[in-house]
């Protein structure tokens, strides 16, 4: 079937029934409607709803009608206290139709974030608007909103959700810092409720990608008392992370101790062959000669690393780079090595070694860079991707 | 669990049961069984289940509680027509024991009422590497004859009649008929929960204020396949929409073509490569990661052309596998798979393929080939639906994508005989995304 996107459409397909289906009285008003809804023209539309199931509330078609308009009130038009006659009117004159359960599930959602009077109604509007609208406010203007909804509705019945997601969207942005000051005050202002658990679980995953283990070990440990055997599992599944990655952390601590002891040890080698401190910082700033070899292939293996998969292309950039550099250190002290006279076996071996385990220290520290480790031994598991 | 063979040729007794190799003798249930799999008649269904190597022989469930009888897991599954009928599974304790609880019945009605009752069958996998792992019993029964378009009412579990041990009540709604002109059918589409399942519950849940008829899952359920513990998690976490919602899911390369992944859902056909006809939408489900790579381009492609042209008529027309074939995020976009369905998809005009595999949200512009549709209507969306609960991957961008969102989530697909609406949602209900598309003539 052809079809048309949102916004481009022209021609609605009145009644688009299959084999043997009758053709409905209202089908054309409905899709009419559904137009209007689809070119964002949600007040309309929501009235067409309407009036279609006032009209002719025998047709087939206005229960699904009057459930398209509840959602509209709902979602977009910021009136839950409409959308609840609505969705009523769905369970008392349609009880047995297909729409009939999801208006049950609405009704109760709405139960719960209005009560049973209509206080909590304007809060809730505010509050799904943001929900609903975050792609086009975008995220710092929307926390902004829910702030403000937080202060004018201190008893609202999600102040919780509201306090997580704000704590959630901080985290999405990166800035961590106010995450993690959301994440406390949902715990410590709703204990003991599941969005607390949750929140608890997200400053555990915040302090531990600022890789502060302890912490975020702590954290976990807290949340580990739990009934629901699921969110056990997950948290013993989040420890075993935290042990990971500060695993991870302490080889590429020692990596970088490798690398930095690399290089003091030429600059060393470099000050006893040329006799001083300047010199050698002279003799090590000169490429040598097999580092001009090398250049080309570095620079070869690094465009051809450039594939759509991003993190291969920055890991062999980071390697070859890493082993040019290590090259040009090695070869500038072996050059300033020679002028002193012939070099012995055993130098030559112990300049390749280190020079070696500097390359595999890079290596590491490339392929740990954004998992690509994790992603190695994913495909060595799990096979080629 | 199942596989479903069109049963014309079948015409023994009701629940007649016949050993794999055709023998007609009643498969033994005992912890020592043979697990090379079996299958038996469900003529009431008209078609057989089939469990698979790993397994042992399904066989009629019997009036017999071990020692911890209570269902558990208690979800639903699709193996024939959505219409008429709704396979409803379960777990209960003591599986490793020797005399494991055999009773298998539902006992179901509309209106509230529990005045029918159908019975199942029961059999049992070993999970871990090399049989070394512990038995998990399913009990499954498949309820056919059903009315369509009808909310039923359900509990599961059976007993003597001297000591019974019963599920809560739960209820389910039958699919629409095909031609039906007014009717909605709601679909939840997620996938790649593995290593969350703290946020694959808050997924669920989200999920469930949807009440949605039908859940598409992407595949990658847990991280590995054959590691029940995770398998337990991950219908833990989302218990209550399971009881309630069948469940549909591709194959996943994590899943790694375990036994409990066919075991633990009742799908149709050989659970691998299906097609199932809901309401106004026609779902092919296709693994991209099989045992042969070659049935990519065989019987994964023939069946999705198969299945194509046979549903012609669909108004909608979805295919859902798991590695994307359009993304702009960590895997990049499969172009093995593309290279194999693409074409078939875009000569049927295929409306959206939905996938997971990298763990966040993209939708793509409508493409045909590899391009981008010159007109949209021409056009198939790709969607990656694979963040409800694995680490998230960064979200990227590529002349394809047209939203993409590095959130955990599920979109909602409420889809009618002249409309499909497409929301997404992350996991705390922030709407990501939304798209309608309308039919014409």
């Amino acid at each position: 079937m052809s079809r048309s996107l949102r916004g481009t459409l022209l021609a609605i397909a009145f009644a688009v029934l299959g084999a043997g289906g009758a053709r409905a009285d209202e089908s054309p008003a409905f899709y009419e409607a559904a137009a209007a809804m689809a070119d964002g023209r949600y007040a309309m539309a929501a009235s067409a709803f309407e009036a279609l199931a006032a009209r002719n509330p025998d047709d087939p078609f206005a229960d699904d009608a009057l459930i398209e308009a509840a959602d509209l009130y709902e979602h977009r038009l910021g009136d839950p206290l409409r959308a609840r006659q609505l969705y009523r009117r769905v369970v008392d004159a349609y009880p047995d139709s297909r729409v009939s359960r999801r208006a049950r599930r609405r009704l109760e959602v709405l139960g719960r974030a209005l009560g049973e009077g209509a206080e909590h109604a304007g809060a809730l509007a505010r509050y799904r608007s943001i929900l609903t609208e975050y792609g086009e406010v975008g995220p710092i203007a929307s926390i902004r909103t829910m702030e403000a909804l937080l202060v004018e509705h201190p008893e609202f019945p999600l102040a919780a959700e509201a306090r997580l997601w704000i704590g959630t969207t901080y985290q999405q942005e990166a800035r961590l810092d106010e995450a993690l000051g959301w994440f406390r005050a949902v715990q410590e202002r709703h204990p003991g409720t599941e969005i607390a658990w949750r929140a608890g679980r997200a400053e555990g995953d915040v302090l531990l990608a600022r890789g502060d283990f302890d912490a975020a070990e702590a954290v976990y440990r807290s949340l580990a008392e739990v009934e629901q055997p699921a969110l056990a599992t997950s948290i013993a599944m989040a420890l075993e992370e935290v042990e990971r990655v500060r695993q991870r952390a302490r080889q590429a601590r020692l990596a970088w101790i490798v690398v930095a002891l690399f290089a003091a040890a030429m600059l060393v080698l470099a000050r006893r062959d040329v006799g001083s401190w300047t010199g050698a910082g002279r003799a090590l700033l000169r490429p040598p000669i097999e580092f001009w070899y090398l250049l080309p292939v570095a620079a070869i293996v690094a465009i051809a690393a450039h594939t759509d998969n991003q993190l291969v292309a920055d890991a062999v950039t980071t390697i070859v780079a890493g082993a040019l550099g290590v090259s040009w250190l090695s070869g500038a002290t072996l050059e300033a090595a020679r002028r002193r006279g012939p070099l012995g076996l055993g130098r030559i071996a112990a300049q390749a070694a280190a020079a070696g385990l500097a390359v595999l220290a890079i290596c590491y520290l490339a392929l740990m860079q954004d998992l690509l480790l994790d992603l190695l031994e994913h495909t060595r598991r799990f096979g080629h991707e | 669990m199942a596989h479903r063979f069109l049963a014309a040729a079948l015409a023994a007794a009701c629940f007649a049961a016949c050993g794999d190799d055709g023998s007609g003798a009643e498969p033994d249930a005992d912890i020592g069984d043979a697990m090379a799999g079996g299958r038996l008649l469900l003529e009431d269904c008209g078609y057989e289940l089939v469990t698979r190597d790993g397994a042992s022989a399904p066989r009629l469930g019997d009036p017999v509680l071990g020692g911890d009888p209570a269902p558990r897991q208690v979800r639903l599954g699709l193996a024939g027509d959505p219409a008429t009928s709704m396979v409803v599974l379960w777990r209960t304790g003591n599986e490793d024991s020797v005399a494991p609880t055999l009773a298998t019945e539902v006992r179901y009605g509309t209106a509230g009422n529990l005045d029918q009752t159908a019975t199942g069958a029961t059999y049992h996998y070993v999970a871990g590497f090399g049989g070394n792992g512990e038995h998990v019993r399913i009990h499954e029964t498949h309820l056919c004859g059903l009315q369509p378009d009808t909310e039923y009412t359900f509990e599961v579990g059976g007993g003597d009649g001297a000591a019974e041990a019963w599920s809560a009540t739960h209820t389910f709604r039958t699919a629409p008929l095909p031609g039906s002109a007014d009717a909605e059918v709601v679909f939840a589409v997620v996938g790649d929960t593995r290593d969350g399942y703290d946020t694959w519950t808050a997924v669920a849940t989200q999920i469930a204020t949807h009440a949605p008829d039908l859940v598409l899952f992407t595949g990658d359920a847990v991280t590995i396949g054959q590691l029940q513990f995770e398998w337990e998690s991950f219908f833990d976490s989302a218990a209550e929409l399971m009881a309630t919602t069948p469940v549909i899911s591709a194959h996943g390369n994590h899943e790694i073509n375990a036994i409990n992944f066919y075991s633990l859902f009742a799908m149709p056909g050989d659970e691998e490569n299906f097609g199932l006809r809901y309401g106004p939408a026609h779902i092919v489900v296709l693994n991209d990661s099989p045992v042969d790579s070659g049935a990519l381009a065989g019987r994964s492609a023939d069946l999705l052309d198969e299945e194509m042209t046979a549903s012609a008529d669909a108004p909608w027309k979805f295919v859902m596998h798991h590695r994307s074939m359009w993304s702009a995020s960590n895997h990049g976009s499969d172009e093995t798979l593309r290279g194999h369905w693409g074409p078939i998809i875009d000569r049927h005009q295929v409306d959206m393929v939905l996938s997971g595999h990298d763990h966040n949200y993209e939708r793509s512009k409508p493409m045909l080939g590899d391009a981008v549709a010159e007109t949209p209507d021409r056009g198939t969306v790709y969607v990656v639906s694979g963040s409800a609960g694995a680490g998230l991957y960064d979200n990227g961008t590529g002349f394809w994508t047209e939203v993409s969102e590095k959130r955990h989530g599920f979109v909602i697909l409420r889809v009618r005989a002249g409309m499909l609406e497409m929301t997404a949602y992350a996991s705390d209900g922030t709407q990501i995304d939304s798209l309608t598309l309308l039919a014409s003539e």
